[in-house]
């Protein structure tokens, strides 16, 4: 039986451990990585056509055979977009289980080393959702990066946009962890109102 | 409560990192070429991150 203690360890407490490498690191949730390369503007209707699953995976090791194997957002075509989401939750507004949530949108900042910044962003993301980091990991479904011409963005799928706390939680530990200045401002959109107009404006702010 | 500690398989970003290090094999993944060929799950030995 697993020592949930060992891998329950708190940030910062496992740095001055080396890890056990002799057997792998069960992950709290499966995770899905999604694939969407659309040849060309999609319009609601079209979203989905062109949206792959990649691989699924429940643990440490696995993460990274895909991970180290794949071309990260910088390398992809713009107009793609990488997802990674829990275990049967589609990377759709319409999924029964994101209907009700939303999104934290984070913009990568266009000066200085974008694509890089883009990369480190993606995977500081990815790292705090598979590994718990976020204190209402309940809320989070999954989480994008967008590839634009326009600008890159990170987005932060949650469950439940009516419930503000946790959602203001979940943006300010996003910054954290993306190490986001406080001036610079990120918001959350409801998809419920992107479904009925295709746009919505920031429900919060942090 | 007592007994009710949290139980979660957290993991710090340092320690992940620390782990994905060592971890370089790659995958086979059921997926049409086109979409393999775009995140680069063909070409594994084109990896140079290291």
């Amino acid at each position: 039986m697993s020592d949930p203690k060992e891998e329950g360890r708190e940030e910062g407490e496992v740095d001055s451990l080396e890890p056990d490498f002799s057997k792998k690191h069960p992950l709290e949730n499966r995770w899905t990585l999604w694939f969407d390369n659309p040849n060309q503007k999609q319009t609601q209707k079209q979203y989905g056509q062109s949206l792959r699953s990649v691989y699924t995976f429940d643990t440490v090791e696995d993460f990274w055979c895909l991970y180290n194997n794949i071309r990260t957002p910088s390398q992809v075509n713009v107009g793609a977009t990488y997802y990674l989401f829990k275990d049967g939750i589609e990377p759709k507004w319409e999924d029964v289980r994101n209907l009700k949530g939303g999104c934290w949108t984070a913009p990568v900042p266009g000066k200085g080393d974008s694509k890089k910044l883009l990369d480190a962003w993606w995977l500081n993301s990815v790292l705090a959702c598979i590994g718990e980091q976020f204190t209402d990991g309940d809320e989070i479904n999954g989480i994008a990066v967008v590839i634009r011409a326009r600008g890159d963005r990170i987005e932060l799928w949650t469950r439940t946009a009516s419930n503000e706390a946790a959602q203001m939680m979940i943006g300010k530990q996003l910054k954290q962890f993306l190490d986001i200045s406080d001036s610079q401002k990120i918001g959350f959109s409801v998809f419920e109102e992107k479904i009925a107009s295709g746009k919505a404006k920031d429900r919060y702010m942090v | 409560a007592a007994g009710t500690a949290d139980t979660r398989h957290r993991y710090s970003r340092d320690y992940l990192m620390s782990i994905g290090k060592q971890i370089i094999m790659p995958l086979l993944v059921p997926l049409d070429s086109y979409h393999q060929q775009c995140i680069g799950l063909d070409s594994p030995q084109d990896n140079t991150r290291g």
